[in-house]
């Protein structure tokens, strides 16, 4: 019963771990951009956050669910970049960077 | 030896950016190290388009040596943010006090002023192209330090985001009554995430550092 209890626990913390693509405007320089990634790491819900500048792009991969888009647009705001648009990808952040950065 | 608490109070900083100002609530610090002018400033975003802060900067050209303290403000006034590039322009200025000394001026050896430092900065980066172009008066009673600044450069490739990435930068400076003409500086420039270092040689023979980094 408690094998089957944690396996639960596991299955459901994991169908609520959601990861999100932040597509954003001015990102050209590492240096600047890092801001970004400092800001969104410290959510408590962050497990993993990437940075693709050649695409122009942010991974934010969450504990739990998703982190509301009024929250990530004001911390891409205050960092001084412009959101074009948030989705939510069935990928892990991990999984990504491994796609982009094996090309 | 006398840079040196300059170069350490740059390695131990926190939060140093290349840009005038950083994020909202950051703190960014500059230092400047060269024969000529050397300087250290540090300032503070209290939102995303202005901070204030306090700068530190010693003018020598051999006959004439300058230091000051200024109490300064960043203002952002434009800021275009494209898929590919970002263009900026800043407004800044401040208010400090200089004293002047190996320079005989009306038979003292020293002199001290009150001045005020506005100015202007506009830049455009890609990925690859840099570009920037400044200019700040620094005046007082018998003091007119206006200093122009263009700067223009590309990067040797694209790299990731963890990766240091090289650029070629020129840049030419003028400092009134500092510079006896235009200095040009070819610079080397290194960005590794936390890691800004930007070093040269000028026409002159000056060599400039100018390091940053985040903690």
């Amino acid at each position: 019963m408690k094998k089957l209890f944690l396996s639960l626990l596991l299955i459901s913390s994991s169908l609520f771990a959601s990861t999100q693509k932040i597509e954003v405007n001015g990102m050209v320089c590492a240096f600047c951009a890092q801001g970004i990634e400092k800001s969104l790491s410290k959510f408590e819900t962050t497990k993993d956050v990437y940075v693709n500048l050649d695409e122009g792009f942010v991974i934010l991969e969450n504990k739990a669910e998703a982190v509301s888009e009024d929250k990530i647009r004001t911390i891409i705001t205050d960092s001084g970049y412009d959101v074009t648009k948030i989705s939510l990808i069935n990928e892990t952040a991990d999984e990504v960077r491994k796609k982009y950065e094996n090309k | 030896m006398r840079y040196l608490p300059l170069i350490l109070f740059s390695i131990f900083s926190i939060e140093i950016y290349a840009a005038p100002m950083s994020y909202k609530g950051s703190v960014t610090s500059m230092s400047d190290i060269g024969k000529r002018y050397t300087s250290l400033e540090s300032s503070y975003a209290y939102d995303v388009k202005n901070s204030i802060g306090v700068k530190l900067f010693h003018m020598d050209n051999n006959s004439r040596i300058r230091d000051a303290f200024e109490i300064n403000h960043i203002h952002r006034l434009y800021r275009k943010n494209a898929k590919q590039s970002q263009t900026n322009v800043w407004l800044f200025g401040g208010v400090g006090y200089m004293e002047s000394s190996n320079e005989k001026l009306n038979g003292d050896n020293h002199f001290g002023t009150a001045y005020a430092s506005p100015g202007i900065q506009w830049d455009y980066e890609t990925k690859r192209v840099y570009a920037l172009a400044s200019h700040q008066l620094i005046r007082g009673e018998s003091v007119n330090h206006d200093t122009t600044k263009l700067k223009a450069g590309f990067s040797f490739y694209e790299t990731g985001f963890n990766e240091t990435q090289p650029w070629f930068i020129l840049e030419a400076s003028n400092i009134n009554g500092i510079t006896p003409k235009v200095e040009i500086t070819p610079t080397i420039r290194l960005i590794n995430k936390a890691l800004y270092l930007e070093a040269g040689v000028s026409n002159m023979g000056n060599p400039k550092v100018h390091l940053m980094y985040t903690f």
